[in-house]
């Protein structure tokens, strides 16, 4: 007998700007896309502003003036970096794990009493804080889909805590969720459950199984149990992989730049396929090559740069793009190089990648629509939002990216001495 | 932290110029800087130096600091602490049960922690890193 805990991230790209910026604590912020400003990412300060989720900056410009909210530009690296860092810890602290997304794991573990759950909860909670800053939020239960819905509760409660145990307690939180707010429930199949009187999450849970069968399938079935306190899903092994490695080596060694560029487009054509047989999306792509260093005995030598991309991608034109522009940097016409690899680190699932709605490369579906509308009524008609942004003064009141990083050495973040 | 290991061949024997030694060719076990100097990774950073504050201790403006979160601050240690919601480094003093966050240079005060709930220590310094 096992029970599960959701660790999620509050706010979490908001809050890994607050990491190395502690004067930002309680104050409203927001993360806006690279590629046209749309708002990814909010602080519950701005939440509270009404600043919704999606929408192009300068809708909200004046508002963000006013309240003097900080703006940031997304900075993967970063966020990709300290999610490594709470996923290894709770790892470290848990039975099992299986990392669900950026900021969110499950965690597994044997049966304890409810005093030792909720203490184990918190004791991860200050643990997670402590070590890299970042606050989370612990959902208990004996299933994952109520793990997931008592995390909701665990966000409102001063802890951060919430243990959805007992029958009635469960009972409880159901009738006051709506269905469609049910893990594996979208607005799709909540459609289909209220033409059938199904609202609450606890009228699904008070239907009959069989009903429900008949209604959802063995996928519906799932959730009737997993509510019921069964566990249908099992923590997934990792066969998601946390990065993705493809290197050849050559027989002979290669001089050319050319040749070096067709071997590592079929290096980036198969990683950014299995990316996409696995739903993920990589942030940040290495590019090395090895070489025989001459000498008595033998040694390797070892060159490599990375980017990070704009927005998680498993888009290869954008990858070969970035991918032959390292290669370019790296190459040096005098050395033999024995082989050339990339990785592809920083993984987060395709959901997440879906939070950047308006992704220039990425949602073909938009640019189909926006090249439609151009060509219908002429090209000044339509544009990206970014385009619009000219007047200077917001610019002076904004942050822009947050310019340090954790793995660029020359750009650590500065600690005052003073 | 970028994970991928370096490993430093370690020369054993003094550099000298001229004949290579025979015992060269039994080079020593690789040294590896991050399992000697981190000791976990996960809550361990890195932060570069501004200011000249700490130079009583070693530690100079554009140092680099390796930082772990997860250590106890203890009386005596270097810490990181949130001043005026900077992160500033300074040396934790408790004495007689008052709390000092120490300069390690006699041009700066000592800071005097009046409530020791208001101070939120953000990590406890390790090693200092001085480019020479």
């Amino acid at each position: 007998m096992t029970f599960y805990i959701l660790a999620d991230c509050n706010n979490f790209y908001a809050s890994c700007e607050r990491v190395f910026n502690p004067k930002l604590e309680g104050k409203p912020i927001i993360i806006l896309s690279n590629n046209d400003g749309c708002v990814v990412a909010r602080s519950n300060e701005s939440k509270k502003l009404g600043i919704k989720m999606g929408v192009p900056f300068f809708t909200i410009k004046d508002l963000a003036l006013q309240h003097e909210v900080h703006v940031f530009s997304s900075n993967y690296s970063l966020y990709g970096d300290l999610s490594r860092r709470v996923m290894d810890l709770l790892s470290e602290r848990s039975f099992e794990i299986e990392v669900y997304s950026i900021d969110e794991a499950f965690l597994r573990y044997p049966l304890m009493e409810e005093k030792e759950r909720v203490d184990l909860a918190i004791s991860l909670k200050k643990s997670i804080k402590q070590c890299v800053g970042i606050p989370i939020s612990c959902g208990i239960g004996p299933t994952k889909t109520l793990a997931k819905l008592s995390s909701e509760f665990a966000k409102k409660q001063t802890m951060g805590v919430y243990d959805l145990y007992e029958k009635k307690k469960i009972i409880e939180a159901l009738k006051i969720t709506p269905i469609e707010e049910i893990w594996g429930i979208g607005s799709r199949l909540s459609k289909r459950l209220k033409a059938k009187w199904i609202h609450t999450a606890y009228d699904f849970y008070n239907s009959s199984r069989e009903s429900i069968r008949n209604l959802m399938g063995v996928n519906g079935e799932k959730i009737y149990l997993e509510l019921h306190g069964t566990p249908c899903h099992d923590i997934e092994e990792p066969q998601s992989k946390k990065s993705i490695g493809v290197s050849r080596s050559f027989g002979q060694g290669i001089t050319t730049l050319s040749s070096l560029k067709e071997a590592l487009a079929t290096h980036i054509i198969t990683g950014s396929l299995k990316l996409r047989q696995q739903n993920s999306l990589a942030l940040c792509m290495h590019v090395y090559l090895e070489f025989k260093i001459d000498g008595p005995t033998f040694r390797r030598g070892y060159t490599s740069l990375h980017t990070v991309f704009q927005s998680p991608t498993n888009h290869t034109p954008l990858m070969l793009e970035k991918g032959h522009q390292l290669l370019e940097k790296l190459f040096d016409q005098t050395i033999i190089y024995r082989k050339c690899g990339i990785f592809l680190t920083d993984l987060c699932s395709e959901n997440q990648g879906q939070a950047d709605l308006f992704l220039k490369q990425e949602n073909s579906n938009l640019m189909a629509t926006f090249d439609a509308i151009e060509k219908k009524y002429g090209k000044s008609s339509i544009t990206f939002a970014s385009t619009l942004i000219k007047d200077a003064d917001w610019r002076i009141k904004c942050d822009k990216k947050s310019t340090y990083s954790t793995t660029d050495p020359s750009l650590f973040p500065v600690v005052l001495a003073k | 932290m970028l994970e991928k290991e370096f490993n430093i061949p370690f020369q054993n024997s003094l550099v000298a110029a001229g004949f290579p030694s025979p015992a060269d060719d039994f080079l020593e076990e690789p040294i590896n800087l991050n399992r000697l100097l981190i000791k976990h990774p996960s809550s361990t950073f890195f932060l570069r130096v501004s200011g000249d504050s700490m130079v009583g201790a070693g530690i100079f403006d554009k140092d680099l600091l390796i930082v772990d979160r997860s250590l106890a601050p203890l009386s005596g240690k270097i810490i990181i602490a949130a001043i005026d919601g900077e992160l500033t480094v300074k040396r934790l003093i408790i004495k007689n049960k008052q709390i000092f966050l120490s300069p390690e240079n006699p041009s700066y005060d000592e800071i005097i922690i009046q409530d020791p709930s208001s101070l939120h220590v953000w990590g406890v310094v390790t090693t200092v890193i001085h480019s020479l």
